[in-house]
């Protein structure tokens, strides 16, 4: 009976475990804090942060081969999640202020210069070609975009990249805000932008159609993405697919949400994840977000001046991504500046605009790195 | 060769022979960005101004007959004045913005979201939107019921 109780006891993890592992077990409990208590991206933060410490207990080996979160991993590997998480976002998106107000495309545009300044500044830190690329994409501000473009490009560096972009994006409130109020006046943050004309039925089935043959024919490499989502828009809005346009937003989302956080979480292995390299990509992903902010506000001011003051540079902000976070962010300061100030369906604009933006430069770096 | 090289970019291995392969990748990027975006921009305008006609063509075509006056009630002698403001067309009538019940459940989804943005946690959620008759802006409508909102919350006496 000693014996066994002996075998036992040597068949623990705690002979195995080191600082290390305790360090990412205390991050990964950061994580669960953060989503639980403070309600920071609780649907993605929860299953990352629990990825996180199943991956740091060690003997347990659960993204060894065989084990069940090496083979959900396969699905982040091979491509699979970030597309289909896309065609849920699709489903649950309105794009109608996009295309009531197209102007707003540029700002979505412009707000990816944080993924263009990043890429730079990590060529410049020693990372190779493709790893700058996929630390870059951070500046779109786009979970499944970065675990795309990554998963292709320098799958040794997901782990903390996503991580990084994830917690970036729940912190979008915390990071934008004193960057817009840097770069607006307090006249330009107060402007009341006029009220979107209605959209029709017609215009809003259209739209996905466009949008994939446009970006289809000249960046093919970003048509999984953009694909996806817009095949999720079009079951939406084409109103005759009621019930896969509710597995899609749901059930489809829901499950391939907790796959993909879970597996990404679990790349976090102490042993590749608390190394310099890490440190540099949560660094490079801090000024990706805020170059990315920057640029969109200032297109927005441009706009401000050449529209006659029409037009709200704090929507500019909005471009990068993280939708909706990113719009309320700019209804907050907005209304600051002005109660009776009301960007939220303005902001939805370049908001939304900057996920075709993110997964079209996506595209661009994969037609060029992979 | 990787497939990066092959396509002319050469990385060195210092920062400065970083800087134009970099410079490359972002002006290439930025210009493809904004290059397909400003492409959808393009066709979406010309969709929304293709779909503004067709909206106005069935109203104006020579083969399309006048829209139908609504039929006005019968009234008692001596009120001519106003049997003729009640034949008025409905649609002249109706708020300006016409939207199917989607977009008014959207619209106040909206509004909803924009009083709970604007109001501290804890203020109990708008339970009802009203569309009302009035020629003001919607977004003072809405302004205007997150101050009411705002008012209720205040601490009172």
């Amino acid at each position: 009976m000693l014996e066994q109780l002996q075998a036992i006891i040597e068949g623990s993890a705690f002979a195995e475990l080191t600082l290390g592992h305790v360090l990412m077990i205390a991050v990964s409990c950061v994580l669960l804090y953060l989503a639980i208590v403070k309600k920071f991206e609780p649907l993605l933060l929860t299953p990352i942060g629990f990825g996180m410490l199943l991956a740091n207990i060690p003997v347990a080996g659960l993204m060894e081969q065989g084990n069940l979160l090496y083979w959900l991993y396969q699905g982040v590997k091979l491509g699979i999640y970030p597309p289909l998480i896309f065609l849920g976002v699709g489903a649950m998106t309105d794009f109608g202020p996009l295309i009531a107000n197209p102007k707003t495309f540029l700002l979505g545009a412009a707000a990816q210069l944080g993924i263009f300044t990043t890429f730079m500044g990590a060529l410049f830190l020693g990372f190779s070609g493709p790893q700058a690329a996929s630390i870059g994409i951070i500046g779109g501000a786009d979970g499944p975009t970065a675990i795309f473009l990554t998963s292709k490009l320098a799958p040794d560096l997901l782990g903390p990249i996503a991580v990084a972009a994830y917690s970036y994006m729940a912190l979008v409130p915390i990071i934008q805000p004193p960057i817009m109020m840097a770069l607006t006046t307090a006249k330009e943050r107060a402007v009341v932008m006029e009220q979107l004309r209605p959209v029709t039925k017609r215009e809003k089935i259209v739209f996905p159609i466009i949008v994939t043959i446009a970006c289809g024919l000249i960046i093919p490499q970003a048509l999984s993405l953009v694909g996806m989502l817009m095949l999720g828009n079009l079951l939406r809005e084409s109103g005759s697919v009621d019930r896969l346009s509710k597995t899609a937003q749901n059930e489809l989302m829901n499950i391939v949400t907790i796959f993909l956080a879970l597996t990404v979480g679990a790349t976090t292995k102490a042993e590749t994840f608390l190394t310099p390299q890490t440190l540099g990509i949560i660094v490079l992903g801090l000024l990706a977000f805020g170059v990315g902010t920057a640029g969109g506000v200032l297109l927005g001011k441009l706009m401000y001046r050449l529209s006659g003051g029409k037009v709200n540079p704090l929507i500019g902000s909005a471009g990068v991504s993280a939708v909706p976070m990113a719009a309320r962010v700019s209804q907050v300061v907005g209304q600051k500046a002005n109660p009776r100030n009301f960007l939220l369906m303005h902001a939805m604009g370049p908001n939304v605009a900057g996920v075709i933006g993110s997964a079209v430069a996506a595209g661009v770096l994969l037609a060029i790195f992979q | 060769m990787v497939p990066w090289q092959l396509a002319g970019l050469v990385l060195g291995n210092t920062p400065q022979e970083r800087i134009i392969p970099g410079l490359q990748v972002t002006v290439i990027g930025m210009g493809v960005v904004f290059a397909v975006l400003i492409l959808l921009y393009f066709i979406l305008t010309l969709v929304g101004k293709f779909g503004a006609r067709q909206a106005e063509a069935p109203s104006t075509g020579p083969g399309t007959p006048a829209p139908s006056m609504a039929v006005a009630p019968a009234q008692p002698v001596g009120s001519a004045e106003v049997s003729t403001a009640t034949a008025l067309p409905e649609a002249l009538i109706q708020p300006v913005v016409a939207a199917d019940d989607r977009s008014a459940e959207q619209l106040a989804a909206v509004i909803a979201a924009a009083i709970a943005a604007a109001t501290p946690d804890g203020t109990p959620p708008p339970h009802q939107v009203q569309r009302r008759q009035s020629a003001q802006l919607g977004w003072a409508m809405a302004g205007r019921i997150a101050l009411h909102t705002a008012r209720e919350t205040l601490p009172r006496g």
